[in-house]
């Protein structure tokens, strides 16, 4: 009938552990040695049905087959593991992989025709156990001795290879415990009559295993995890440990004290229960810790890194709006200069030919290097470095890189500038990413074509927290800031998304990232000015970016 | 805006037809100079305004127009849609950087004769004016 020992128990802990893990592996490894590993896994988990089969099987007449399709399981446990080993570790031993394997393919052969296993007996009373035969000696020292070797060449490798890969493999070296565990069982079968308690340290292979493919990819594989799938998993695994020793434990006391008390089990379980709650907190505090949680600074670095990268993917897609620009501004020289070095064999003798030939090709290669040098200063992933810069020459030189998109959106820019040069220290490059992802926004806002008016102008600040008093004319000794206005004549923001707009990720485009007003509001920052946004839907919008001159 | 008279002896052609260029880079425009001025008589303009002006004045002579589309002043594209407005039989080759399918289609549909891409090879700008003023003089 049905025997629930611990042993049983501890194969059915291998089955909710292994299975899982088999199917993770199996689906998530793109590699050779995610697929070699997986094989390795699926034979732990054969070994654990079998255990647990055999562990409730009451019929001896049965218990041989069992017995032969957990140790066959048992024998392949090595064997992919040893390959997948030399596959982590780049080596090339195939006069070792065909020894494993032949070693294996015997033993299983002999396993089939009897040889191994002949026969079984009843184990302090609650196993039926199989009888080793002379050979089953020799394929356990086999055993251990490909065990123990694939773990001293993970402990080999660790030695040489890099941190990320140390961090995998001292995990896999760890697990050995679930081997230790596991030798356990092959006392009996050698006729040394011991409980085999140390299958219960096979499942912290397992768990050892999946900790290093979840926090450091082991086998390459990147899961991103949510809090709430781990809590999940946790309390999956918690309740069938729990259930497993509730079971164990009114199993122990009826197997050896003969004891029938449902009152007991269920005291039983309660007391289990309260040594379980706290371990379930705290085993998810250390989840938390581990995979979750950081330190404030870790945290303040993070986002540091994250600053940056979001600053940096806009320059790349200000560089590469720029870089469309160039190549079409750069055409016009180039044309010139082919179109001349293509007469010149002609052409002599040619004195006004060569003069001109002097002047325009001089002056459009002067061009072309002058259009490269702007991209390339653009481009430097330098600090910021505010230097006295020429507001309507960068203007004029943005607005010429975006010439031909003007052109394709069907939008007339309208310059308003002050007649006066405008200089700010600023740094020119941060200002043209901050004016370039504004004028983008804007041409996104006029599908079907509009007007694009930039302005600059003087603004004298009356009071805090009030309005400015804009004046084209006056001097800029005055205490005042300068304001660059860019307005176009778009669908406009809706004042719901008009509060969220400076946000990071907040879009409502397509394609969009969310990040440029978020950049350029802190590309302002940086120069201690300021940006404004004024909106109405179906009339248009206004980017004000204001630069205080105290 | 400068002229040049060189008569061309492809019996073909009219002798009177002249090549209009309106490009606002000198480097094209003398580009363009040397590679149809021995063969067709030129006007070089600066911009659309002296085009129009120059083709208001004498538009009988001029057989092609070869206009740019990004001007610092003009859209080529208002500029090819006056012209043909005003002398629908007059042809106009496109020749601008801006490679673009919407950009051609808008040109084709206003009109345009033809749309080259710069940098453009010698042979092909003379294959496109020689095919433009043959036509025209059949």
């Amino acid at each position: 009938m049905f025997n629930l020992n611990p042993f049983a128990i501890s194969g059915l802990l291998i089955i909710v552990t292994y299975f899982p893990l088999f199917l993770f592996i199996l689906t998530k490894g793109k590699t050779k040695v995610a697929r070699i590993f997986s094989l390795h896994i699926l034979a732990v988990f054969c070994w654990g049905l079998g255990a647990f089969l055999n562990g409730i099987n009451t019929n001896p007449d049965i218990s041989i087959n069992l017995w032969k399709f957990a140790y066959a399981s048992v024998t392949l446990i090595p064997v992919f593991l040893y390959h997948a080993v030399i596959l982590m570790t780049r080596r090339k031993a195939l006069l070792e992989m065909i020894l494993i394997y032949s070693q294996a393919i015997y033993f299983l052969f002999m396993l089939a025709i009897d040889k191994m296993i002949p026969g079984n007996y009843y184990l302090l009373n609650s196993i039926y156990w199989m009888t080793g035969s002379s050979l089953y000696i020799y394929s356990c020292i086999a055993w251990g001795i490909i065990a123990s070797t694939a773990h001293l060449k993970l402990l080999a490798y660790y030695k040489k290879c890099y941190p990320k890969e140390k961090r995998q493999i001292s995990a896999l070296i760890f697990a050995i415990i679930g081997f230790v565990g596991g030798a356990n069982n092959f006392l009996p079968g050698l006729g040394i009559k011991i409980y085999p308690y140390g299958n219960f340290l096979v499942p912290i292979h397992s768990m050892l295993v999946t900790y290093a493919i979840l926090k450091h990819q082991l086998l390459d594989i990147h899961f991103v995890f949510k809090k709430g799938i781990i809590y999940t998993a946790l309390l999956i695994l918690i309740s069938s440990i729990y259930l497993s020793l509730v079971l164990g434990f009114e199993k122990i006391l009826q197997g050896h004290f003969n004891y029938h008390s449902t009152l007991t089990s269920i005291i039983a379980a309660f007391f289990i229960g309260i040594l379980f709650f706290p371990l379930r907190n705290r085993v998810q505090a250390l989840v938390d810790k581990y995979f979750f949680k950081r330190s404030p600074s870790e945290i303040a670095a993070e986002n540091l890194m994250l600053r940056r990268e979001v600053a940096e993917k806009e320059k790349f897609k200000a560089v590469s709006t720029l870089a469309s620009g160039l190549s079409h501004e750069i055409k016009n020289p180039l044309t010139a200069i082919t179109t001349f070095a293509e007469f010149l064999p002609d052409k002599l003798n040619d004195k006004e030919f060569l003069r001109k030939f002097a002047r325009i090709v001089g002056n459009e290669a002067g061009r072309i290097n002058n259009l490269v040098e702007q991209l390339n200063d653009f481009a430097k992933p330098a600090a910021p470095k505010p230097e006295k810069t020429n507001i309507h020459q960068l203007l004029n030189d943005t607005l010429d890189f975006l010439n031909s998109k003007f052109i394709h959106n069907r939008v007339e820019v309208v310059k308003n500038f002050i007649p006066e040069d405008l200089i700010l220290n600023v740094d020119p490059n941060l200002i043209r990413q901050a004016v370039l992802n504004i004028i983008l926004n804007a041409l996104d806002a006029m599908p079907s074509g509009g007007t694009l008016t930039i302005e600059t102008k003087w603004a004298k600040i009356i009071a805090p927290g009030t309005d400015h008093q804009t004046d084209q004319r006056s001097s800029v000794s005055k205490k005042q800031s300068a304001i660059i206005c860019v307005r176009d004549t778009g669908v406009g923001i809706n004042k719901k998304d008009l509060k969220n707009i400076f946000d990071p990720f907040f879009t409502k485009k397509d394609e969009g990232t969310g990040l440029g007003l978020a950049v350029t509001q802190g590309i302002m920052e940086d120069h201690g000015g300021q940006i404004k946004i004024e909106s109405t839907v179906e009339v248009g919008t206004s980017v004000i970016l204001e630069f205080d001159l105290k | 805006m400068s002229t040049n008279s060189t008569s061309s002896n492809n019996s073909n052609i009219s002798p009177k037809k002249q090549v209009l260029v309106i490009d606002d880079e000198e480097g094209i425009r003398e580009s363009l100079k040397l590679i149809l001025a021995d063969e067709f008589p030129m006007i070089l303009t600066n911009d659309g305004e002296q085009g129009l002006d120059c083709l208001a004045n004498n538009h009988q002579n001029i057989g092609i127009v070869l206009l740019d589309i990004k001007m610092p002043n003009d859209n080529g594209l208002h500029v090819l849609e006056e012209i043909k407005t005003k002398y629908p039989d007059l042809k106009v080759i496109i020749i601008t950087g801006y490679k673009s399918v919407e950009t051609a289609n808008e040109a084709v549909r206003l009109g345009a004769a033809g749309y080259i891409v710069k940098p453009f090879k010698s042979d092909e700008i003379l294959a496109t004016v020689r095919k433009n003023l043959t036509e025209n003089a059949r």
